[in-house]
C-alpha cells in the first residue's frame, strides 16, 4: 500500500490541525503515533485507506439494464430503451410542453411488469408545486391498464389501482423539504417493489425564489449530489423537471426578439446530469386523431451519440409516440 | 537473473548491483533510501548517492527528450567479452566498430558517436562529472511505446506539433485538457480515446466524478464504440471481433471519484502499480478524468479548511504529470469551462495541461480549436469530426 500524505485523505478541519501541530505528513508517520492515529480513527479514516474501487469494464457493460421505458418508441431507441437507471435525466421546456404529463407518464411506466418490457417497480414523485394533480395519474395509470390488457388479451390482473398503489407521492414545498427529502427520506424509503423512478417536478420552481445566484448555485449542487448518491446507491432513474428561458433576448416561448429557448439553470445543471431532453412544439402538426404533435430532442445523450428528435403526443390516456 | 547494467561504477560495485535481485528498474532504485542500498550493497553512501544522482540525470534527460520510461537492462553477469558479441545476444544498437567496451554495453545500445571515453581515474570507478546530457540522450535510446491510436486523422494533424517526429505518439507522455460547454463532445471523444487505447492493448482508466452519467452508462457506451471499431478492423469476422470487444473491455476500468481525495489516492496507488512492474514494462495505460472542472471547483470553493481545494487541486496536477512524465501515461482532462468562457479553475490548472483544445457543437458536427500546445503546435487550428454510434469519426461531409 502506498505511503499517502495526509494531505490525500478527506480530512475534517480539527483532525487536519491536529496533524499538523503533531508534524505528521504522512501516513507512514501516523502509524507510530497514538494520537494521530486516534485522530485519523476520530475522523473515521481505517489505516490502511483503501483507494477507490475500479469497476472493471466489461462486468459493468454485462450488467442487465432495466431502463424505464417512456411510451415514445423513437424517444425510448434514441435512448437505447428508454429512462437510463443509476442516472438523471432531465426534462426542459416552456410551460404546456407536456413535461408534467411526460414525468407521470414514466411513474406509471416504472411499474409495468418486466413481462411487457417494464422495470416493475414502484415509482416516487416529489411535487413541489402547489398541488399533485391525482386525478391525471389516475387517468394516466388506467391507460397503462388498458393497454397491458389490450396486449394481453385479457389474462392480465395489472389494473390501474395495481399501478397506483406503487406510485408514492411527496410534496415537498420549499428548498429545505426537497433537500431533506431527496438526502434522507428517499434513501430510506423502503418499498415492495423497490422504486425504480424517482421524479421531481419541477426543480426550478423552487430555485427561482432564490435571490443570490451564489446561494441558487449552492442548493442546486447539494440537492444534484444529493440525487446523483441517491441514484448510484440505491440504482433508480431520476428524472428532474426543469423549466425553460430565453437566452440572449426577447420574450416569447417561440424566441421571438432573436432569444433562444435553453433549460433553465444555467451550465451547471447541464454537467451534473447524464442526458437532457429538451420538449417542445411540433412546428403545429396534428396527428392522425387530431392531437397536437409536439417534440422532443435530445440535447445531451451518451447513447448513440446523443442528439435525435421524436414526436409525440399528450392525450387523455397519456403520453404517446406520434403516429401521422 | 537480471543485472543492473554499469554506469561507469566500479567492478566490484557493479558485482554488488547485479546480485541486489529486488532492484530490477531505475525508478526502484531511486526510491530506496541510500542508507538502505548502502548496507545492502555493501558500499559507502556517498556512493550510492552519486550512482542515483547519475541514474536521475538520465532519467530527466530521457523524459524531456522524448517522454519515454526508462529501465535499466540486463548485462550477462559475465560481463562482455571485448570485441566480441556478449552472450545472451548483441547488444540493441549493435556491436561498435571497436568492440564492446569492458565496462560492459550501456543500456539502450551504443550511442551515435561511439561508447564515451573511460571515466578518469581518481575516483572510485565514477566518471568526475555527470554524463553530458548530449551523450545520454544518444545513450538512452529505448524503443517508442506502441502509438496510442486517435480516432480519425482530423484529429493527429490537430494535435501534431513541428518539434515531435512523425512517428511520436502523440498522446503518450503528455496532459491533453479537452474544453467545452454541454455538450460538446468531450466525453464521447474521451470514451473513444479510452475505446483505441483498450483495443491497442493499453489500459484504461477512466475516473468519473462531478456528476454527469454514471460508470453503468459510460461503460455500455465504451463498449458500443469497441463493438463497432472492433467489428470493422475484423472485416467480418464476428469472432475476431467479439474476442477483441471482450479483450479490450477487460483491460478498460471506471473508477467513480466524489471528491478531489478520491481521484489523488487512485492516482497515487496507480502510480505505486507502475513504479513496480518488473521489466518487461506494459503499454503505459489511459487515464481519463471526467469531468475536472466539475470534481474541483466544489472543493476550491470550501472555504474551511482554508486553501484545502488548492492544495488538493495542485497535488492532483502533480501527480498526473509525474504520470505522464515518469511513466508515459496519456492522461486525458474534461473541463467545462466558465460562463463567460474562460478557463475554469484558475490558473494553476490552466498550466497543467501540455495540449488543450476547445470542442464545441458547430453544424451537425464537432469542431476542436487547438487553444494551447506546449510543443509549438498551430494555436487556433481546427478539426471538425462527427460523433456517431461508433465514437468519433471523421466529418467526411462538414464544412
Amino acid at each position: 500500500m502506498c505511503d499517502l500524505p495526509v494531505c490525500y485523505l478527506p480530512l475534517p478541519p480539527p483532525c487536519v490541525r491536529s496533524l499538523s501541530h503533531l508534524d505528521i505528513s504522512h501516513l507512514s508517520d501516523a502509524s507510530s503515533s497514538p494520537p494521530a492515529l486516534s485522530a485519523l480513527h476520530s475522523a473515521g479514516i481505517a489505516l490502511p485507506p483503501a483507494p477507490p474501487k475500479a469497476l472493471s469494464a466489461l462486468e459493468l457493460a454485462r450488467r442487465p439494464q432495466q431502463p424505464v421505458v417512456t411510451f415514445v418508441q423513437p424517444l425510448d431507441e434514441l435512448l437505447a430503451g428508454g429512462l437510463p437507471p443509476c442516472a438523471i435525466t432531465e426534462v426542459s421546456g416552456p410551460p404546456g410542453a407536456g413535461k408534467t404529463a411526460l414525468a407521470l407518464q414514466c411513474c406509471v411506466n416504472s411499474t409495468l411488469p418486466p413481462e411487457h418490457g417494464g422495470a416493475g417497480g414502484a415509482a416516487v414523485f416529489v411535487s413541489t408545486r402547489s398541488q399533485f394533480d391525482a386525478a391525471r395519474a389516475g387517468q394516466i395509470a388506467g391507460g397503462l391498464a388498458r393497454h397491458i390488457g389490450v396486449v394481453s388479451k385479457g389474462r392480465s390482473d395489472f389494473s390501474a389501482e395495481t399501478v397506483l398503489s406503487r406510485l408514492h407521492v411527496f410534496h415537498c414545498g420549499t428548498l429545505a423539504s426537497l433537500l431533506s427529502c431527496v438526502a434522507a427520506s428517499l434513501p430510506a424509503l423502503e418499498t415492495d417493489p423497490p422504486v425504480r423512478l424517482v421524479a421531481v417536478d419541477s426543480l426550478s420552481f423552487l430555485l427561482r425564489g432564490v435571490p443570490s445566484n451564489t446561494e441558487r448555485a449552492l442548493a442546486l449542487a447539494a440537492i444534484m449530489e444529493a440525487l446523483n448518491k441517491l441514484s448510484r446507491d440505491s440504482g433508480p432513474a431520476v428524472l428532474v423537471v426543469n423549466d425553460a428561458t430565453v437566452k440572449g433576448g426577447g420574450d416569447e416561448w417561440a424566441g421571438e426578439g432573436g432569444g433562444e429557448v435553453v433549460p433553465a439553470l444555467g451550465e451547471a445543471m447541464a454537467g451534473m446530469v447524464a442526458t437532457r431532453i429538451r420538449l417542445g412544439e411540433g412546428g403545429g402538426q396534428r396527428d392522425a386523431k387530431g392531437c397536437e404533435v409536439r417534440e422532443a430532442e435530445i440535447i445531451k445523450g451518451v447513447m448513440g451519440g446523443g442528439g435525435g428528435r421524436a414526436c409525440f403526443v399528450v392525450t387523455e390516456e397519456g403520453v404517446r409516440g406520434a403516429k401521422l | 537473473m537480471p543485472s543492473l547494467v554499469s554506469l561507469g561504477v566500479a567492478p566490484s560495485t557493479q558485482a554488488k548491483l547485479s546480485a541486489c535481485q529486488s532492484i530490477v528498474s531505475s525508478s526502484s532504485l531511486l526510491s530506496r533510501p541510500s542508507s538502505s542500498l548502502s548496507s545492502t550493497l555493501s558500499v559507502p553512501a556517498a556512493t550510492v548517492d552519486t550512482l542515483k544522482v547519475a541514474v536521475a540525470s538520465a532519467v530527466l534527460e530521457k523524459r524531456m527528450t522524448t517522454g519515454q520510461r526508462l529501465h535499466l537492462r540486463a548485462v550477462p553477469p559475465g560481463g562482455v567479452p571485448p570485441g566480441g558479441v556478449p552472450p545472451g545476444g548483441v547488444p540493441p544498437g549493435g556491436v561498435p566498430p571497436g568492440g564492446v567496451p569492458p565496462g560492459g554495453v550501456p543500456f539502450g545500445g551504443v550511442p551515435v558517436g561511439g561508447i564515451p571515453p573511460a571515466p578518469p581515474p581518481g575516483f572510485p570507478g565514477f566518471p568526475q562529472r555527470l554524463p553530458s546530457a548530449v551523450s545520454l540522450a544518444a545513450l538512452l535510446s529505448l524503443p517508442a511505446p506502441p502509438p496510442l491510436p486517435l480516432p480519425c486523422p482530423a484529429l493527429s494533424s490537430l494535435l501534431r506539433s513541428p518539434s515531435l517526429p512523425l512517428s511520436a505518439c502523440l498522446l503518450s507522455g503528455r496532459l491533453l485538457e479537452l474544453l467545452g460547454p454541454s455538450p460538446s463532445g468531450k466525453t464521447q471523444l474521451a470514451l473513444s480515446l479510452a475505446a483505441g487505447a483498450a483495443l491497442a492493448g493499453r489500459g484504461a482508466h477512466y475516473l468519473c466524478g462531478g456528476g454527469g452519467a454514471p460508470p453503468s452508462l459510460l461503460a455500455q457506451r465504451l463498449a458500443e464504440i469497441v463493438a463497432a471499431k472492433a467489428a470493422g478492423a475484423a472485416g467480418g469476422d464476428r469472432k475476431a471481433a467479439k474476442r477483441a470487444k471482450l479483450s479490450a473491455l477487460s483491460r478498460a476500468c471506471f473508477v467513480p471519484v466524489s471528491s478531489p481525495h478520491d481521484a489523488l489516492h487512485y492516482v497515487a496507488a496507480l502510480l505505486e502499480t507502475l513504479d513496480g512492474l518488473p521489466a518487461p514494462l506494459p503499454p503505459p495505460p489511459l487515464v481519463v478524468l471526467d469531468s475536472a472542472s466539475a470534481l474541483l471547483t466544489p472543493a476550491l470553493l470550501n472555504k474551511e479548511p482554508a486553501f484545502a481545494g488548492l492544495t488538493a487541486m495542485t497535488h492532483l496536477a502533480l501527480l498526473l504529470k509525474r504520470a505522464a512524465r515518469s511513466h508515459g501515461v496519456a492522461v486525458v482532462l474534461v473541463s467545462s469551462p466558465l460562463t463567460d468562457g474562460s478557463a475554469p479553475l484558475g490558473a494553476v490548472w490552466g498550466r497543467t495541461a501540455d495540449v488543450r483544445v476547445r470542442l464545441e457543437r458547430r453544424g451537425g458536427g464537432v469542431v476542436a480549436t487547438l487553444k494551447d500546445h506546449k510543443e509549438g503546435g498551430e494555436r487556433g487550428r481546427e478539426a471538425r469530426f462527427r460523433v456517431g454510434a461508433g465514437g468519433v469519426e471523421e466529418d467526411e461531409g462538414g464544412q
